[in-house]
């Protein structure tokens, strides 16, 4: 049965990032399930975007659509995207939640916003993430801007850079908590440490223990969505939402302990997870890290001793955490310490901390002492650092692949 | 104006050409033929000589993307193919019979090269066959002594060509700035 029509007249809009087929499909959807709801048009009349952002050419698309459409857009994709005046629907696309988004559309067409909003925590089980501040949302303080660099990115009129610095705000906030650098300056201990076991990392950590040599471990608490691991299997499943799950990792477990058992059931019985960004075992180890870490590192470990990275983590299948690629080099290249990590690439503390942490659970990394051995192997190349000249032309060429 | 290369290599069908076609701002220049030697078993069409792709930057820099043939028979080539590049991308396949054999090869045909500049190692098809696993290229290349960004990719995903990139300049300066 198809859905009761709407009685607003349907929405004009119009379709980007779709190939041929894709935009045939999506035409059968909007005839049918959701019918009435919107109305593609290509004649430049059209109120709001539909744009799939899962191609290769995505970033460069939604630039390319920002230049020519200021208006509300719902954007198609498998991963969280928390854009300006933009509304995410998670791909596959459920009549329900779609319509949601169209909701909103029509109320953002209604109440267009006077300045962009910085961006807003979704609802864990909500499918429709926005950026949009609407009147009726409860109001966002506005987060006050780390470095110079994203200080100008917000002001910058270069599209690229503001949409640079719109997916990093999220990752940022999303990854590596929000502690200003002041905290570190004072190295207040209560605020750059914790103890990863009574987080969700040290049950996870437990699970993967458990679960070296095979079998399944099933994380749980009463009455909450569990979590399966297998370390031997490189499996992982959960039915929870990312943002549950982040919600998750948040929390302080020693009032409401998880339990981890072994059970004797088969991958193929528990499923994936439904959430497409739960499915990989390193991705959720990492992510579990950085969302318990938020910019701190575990009890005992040294800000001050040089970390020396064993080997580089799989970063282009790891949830981004900002500057780790320059992180990571700079700890292969020259061990440093964590304060004076982001001193010498003047970026936030909290990314190199919420990073050490993520790069730890996979044991990646060793902080040295004065007794530390040699490494047995150098770091690769015994390139000198760049010269000025040089420094602008890797600049030039990293924000041609638009990492700047 | 200032010319600067970067080099792609690997064995056959390692996706070398895909990497370059993913990031270069042209149609990319490629040589590839009817494979009649063993290689036909893997490529139907192969590169026998080079790709040629390029990357234009703001104030007409330019920086030429080159691909190695994946035949060994035309290492004669690699020095000059060599002179004057940024760094190396070495593209690994995961389902060929020994990658680490390969590693080993190409890492000791351009050492000179690599210990000069920089090297990343993109591995590829682990999609097809998960294993080896990454630690066990991670632990090759140390034997060969080097340290090196080993990344899973595809190489028809231009963000994980363009990550291999950005980790070969990073590990050169991880002081270069950007707004990222």
């Amino acid at each position: 049965m198809f859905k009761q029509k709407p009685k607003n007249p349907p929405l004009k809009v119009s379709l980007i990032g779709m190939s041929e087929k894709a935009l045939q499909l999506f035409a059968m959807f909007l005839d049918g399930p959701v019918r009435g709801s919107c109305k593609v048009v290509d004649d430049g009349s059209h109120e709001a975007v539909i744009i799939d952002l899962d191609g290769v050419e995505s970033p460069r698309l939604w630039l390319d659509m920002r230049r020519k459409f200021q208006g509300p857009v719902i954007v198609l994709s498998v991963t969280e995207k928390n854009l300006n005046h933009a509304f995410w629907v998670s791909k596959p696309v459920k009549d329900d939640v779609f319509l949601g988004a169209v909701t909103k559309v029509r109320e953002a067409l209604k109440n267009p916003p006077k300045q962009v909003a910085p961006s807003q925590e979704p609802s864990p089980r909500s499918g429709v993430g926005s950026a949009m501040q609407s009147p009726s949302a409860p109001k966002i303080e506005t987060r006050p801007q780390p470095t110079e660099a994203v200080a100008e990115s917000k002001t910058n009129t270069s599209p690229a850079a503001q949409l640079m610095s719109e997916e990093m705000d999220e990752r940022s906030q999303n990854c590596c908590g929000q502690l200003e650098d002041a905290a570190y300056r004072s190295g207040d201990p209560s605020a750059l440490f914790f103890d990863p076991n009574v987080t969700l990392l040290g049950v996870f950590r437990d699970a993967m223990r458990l679960t070296r040599e095979g079998g399944i471990a099933k994380i749980e608490r009463p009455g909450a969505h569990p979590i399966f691991v297998s370390a031997g299997r490189k499996f992982t499943s959960t039915p929870m939402p990312e943002a549950y799950l982040r919600a998750v990792c948040a929390r302080n477990i020693s009032d409401s302990p998880l339990s981890v058992n072994l059970i004797e059931i088969e991958p193929k019985d528990i499923g994936v997870s439904e959430d497409p960004r739960l499915r990989r075992l390193d991705n959720m180890l990492w992510k579990i890290s950085l969302w318990s870490s938020r910019g701190r590192v575990p009890h005992g470990t040294s800000l001050s001793a040089p970390v020396r990275l064993r080997r580089w983590p799989n970063i282009p299948r790891l949830m981004t955490v900002p500057h780790g690629m320059r992180i990571a080099a700079l700890w292969v290249t020259q061990p440093s310490g964590l304060l004076d990590t982001a001193q010498k690439l003047e970026i936030p503390y909290r990314f190199v901390f919420a990073f050490y942490c993520a790069c730890q659970s996979f044991d990646l990394t060793e902080q040295l002492t004065a007794s530390s051995p040699e490494p047995a192997i150098a770091s690769g190349a015994t390139a000198q650092p760049a010269n000025q000249e040089k420094r602008g032309l890797f600049g030039r060429l990293l924000k041609k692949l638009g990492f700047g | 104006m200032a010319q600067h290369k970067i080099i792609f290599a690997g064995p056959v069908g390692a996706g070398k050409t895909t990497a370059i076609k993913s990031l270069s701002d042209i149609p990319v220049l490629t040589t590839d033929e009817e494979a009649t030697d063993m290689t036909k078993n893997r490529k139907p069409q192969t590169t026998v000589a080079m790709d040629y792709g390029l990357l234009k930057l703001d104030g007409g820099e330019r920086v030429h993307l080159y691909g190695t043939p994946g035949q060994e028979r035309f290492d004669f080539m690699w020095d000059i193919l060599t002179e004057g590049g940024l760094g190396l991308v070495l593209m690994l396949d995961n389902t060929r019979t020994n990658p680490f054999q390969d590693m080993s090869f190409y890492v000791n045909a351009f050492r000179e090269f690599i210990e000069n500049t920089q090297l990343v190692i993109g591995v590829t098809r682990m999609d097809e066959n998960p294993l080896p696993g990454l630690d066990r290229y991670h632990a090759h290349v140390a034997s060969l002594g080097f340290n090196v960004p080993v990344f899973e990719v595809d190489a028809r995903e231009k963000r994980d060509v363009s990550l291999l990139v950005q980790a070969l300049l990073y590990s050169i300066d991880p002081g270069v700035k950007t707004n990222e």
